[in-house]
């Protein structure tokens, strides 16, 4: 016989929590999730897991996010067939949100969540499908000697062993450069104990493109390092510690070449196309982490004339003048 | 499933052949024994797969105490059923959409399967599909819970599903205000 027998409805207490996250995982709207969180104490808690939560947005369509003159932030599915509620209001600026406008821009997305700035040093957390929205410690000028202050997000990434999601950003005051990580759970601002280079020329912004993850790993390929040092940047979300790596050993011509960092297959790898030749090569990292850590050439590819740059074109006719 | 069938299947096949059987004998936590396809169970089910692979399964019976008689006739009904049924179009040919990662929609069968049962059945099949790592029968059983709940309010989903409140009355109000949209919109 059956071990839970109640009179009436089936007795859904007697689920275990992994059960029950399966079951609440497929619920297809977030107020449903908002809603289940009010039934009992052990539905919140499975209804709050950030892990469970990463889960259920995973399983949604995808969205866009928009944010209109009016400070609406809405998102809309992004589907080939007719939705029947094309778009959702996630919240009014008045009335839900704190520092967004028309001119934030979400400079992250990772597990359901976006970081979203206004302006250097100004940093929340939304949850899009919940509408919650988390503040992060604020960076700030030295308040001593306010005179030159920026701040550059570098990446965004779930801390495992803290439960934490972080943020890493650059931070310059006045000569001063630090990276400082943000965390949403209380943890306020953290120097590290790297120093944060300058930026070649001190009057620009500081840069860095959006980093590759892989094996927990953050890379930079566009960062204020890259220039003097031609190695590519990369930080450990596990230890948040920083080393430089070598990039694959391609001629590289100057700027005649076009690289992009890609994840193929779970292992780092490295588009390469120079321009004025129509084919590309795909590097990847053999032996990640280890000693003998090399680049390997795995595929060159014969491209068509067409999917190059639209750049690119010139700068051929150019060549070949 | 009738269990003494069961039980003479699993006999005669003893005898006719002592090592290489195509069956799996399954026993509930209640002693009743089932018997259900070696290679369904092997694709359907995880946790038999791995028994059956390291040679852990028992040909008197292979105790599953966590399992209660009426939900291993399920999933036994299950197995059969599924190893009987042509997949759709839909599940052989992805369809067209932007999502990351659908969970796959339950078959025709698999919607009637799971409509015939009470929710106790209901619940402890998902148990036993998740005890027994069977992906596609927890995906069935957790779609048709989940169906039950969408849409409902807090107090409906208890009543359905007979869970005690455990919270406090301040406690509710402030987890309101909290989620105070969630009660009205989609």
């Amino acid at each position: 016989m059956s071990t839970t027998t109640t009179p009436g409805g089936g007795c859904a207490d007697a689920l275990c929590e992994d059960c029950l996250a399966s079951i609440l995982v497929r619920l297809p709207s977030a107020s449903d999730v908002l809603r289940c969180r009010a039934v009992c104490r052990s539905w919140r808690r499975v209804a709050t897991n950030l892990l469970f939560l990463a889960n259920h947005a995973a399983h949604r369509p995808i969205q866009i996010i928009t944010i209109s003159d009016s400070r609406e932030v809405s998102a809309t599915p992004l589907s080939v067939v007719d939705h029947p509620r094309p778009r959702r209001l996630l919240f009014h600026r008045t009335q839900y949100g704190p520092s967004v406008s028309r001119s934030s821009a979400v400079l992250f997305s990772l597990d359901g969540l976006l970081v979203l700035t206004q302006r250097p040093g100004i940093y929340v957390i939304c949850n899009p499908a919940t509408r919650q929205w988390t503040r992060l410690p604020v960076l700030g000028p030295d308040e001593t000697r306010p005179r030159r202050f920026d701040a550059a997000a570098c990446g965004f990434y779930w801390h495992a062993s803290s439960g934490e999601h972080r943020l890493l950003c650059q931070v310059r005051r006045n000569w001063a450069h630090d990276y400082n990580i943000l965390s949403a759970g209380g943890g306020g601002a953290r120097r590290h104990g790297r120093r944060a280079p300058r930026p070649a020329n001190t009057s620009r912004t500081i840069r860095y493109g959006a980093p590759v993850s892989c094996r927990g790993v953050l890379h930079w390929l566009d960062h204020p390092e890259a220039e003097y040092t031609g190695m590519m940047l990369a930080f450990d979300t596990a230890s948040e510690a920083f080393r430089l790596m070598p990039l694959p050993p391609e001629q590289l011509a100057g700027n005649n070449t076009a690289r992009t960092l890609v994840e193929l297959d779970g292992e780092l790898a490295m588009a390469v196309m120079q321009h004025g030749v129509s084919s590309m090569a795909v590097w990847d990292l053999r032996d990640y982490g280890e000693a003998a850590e090399v680049w390997t050439l795995r595929y060159r590819v014969e491209v068509p004339m067409s999917s190059l740059h639209f750049g690119d074109i010139t700068d051929i006719t150019g060549a070949s003048r | 499933m009738e269990v003494d069938k069961g039980k003479g299947e699993a006999e005669e096949t003893r005898k006719v052949a002592e090592a290489d059987r195509d069956t799996v004998t399954l026993k509930s936590s209640d002693g009743k024994l089932f018997e259900v396809s070696k290679e369904a169970a092997a694709r359907l089910s995880t946790v038999l797969a791995g028994m059956i692979a390291g040679g852990s399964i028992d040909d008197n019976g292979t105790d599953l105490k966590q399992i209660g008689s009426e939900a291993l006739e399920n999933v036994v009904d299950y197995c059969n059923k599924h190893a009987n049924s042509i997949p759709s179009a839909a599940l052989i040919s992805s369809s067209i959409s932007f999502n990351t990662a659908p969970f796959k929609e339950p078959e025709e069968w698999e919607r009637k399967f799971v409509d015939r049962l009470s929710h106790d059945a209901l619940f402890d099949l998902v148990e036993a599909a998740n005890f027994l790592g069977m992906e596609r029968l927890l995906d069935v059983t957790c779609h048709k819970i989940s169906e039950m709940m969408k849409g409902k309010s807090p107090d409906q989903i208890r009543e359905v599903f007979n869970i005690k409140n455990d919270y406090t009355k301040e406690e509710l109000e402030e987890i309101r205000q909290e989620l105070a949209w969630a009660f009205y919109d989609d």
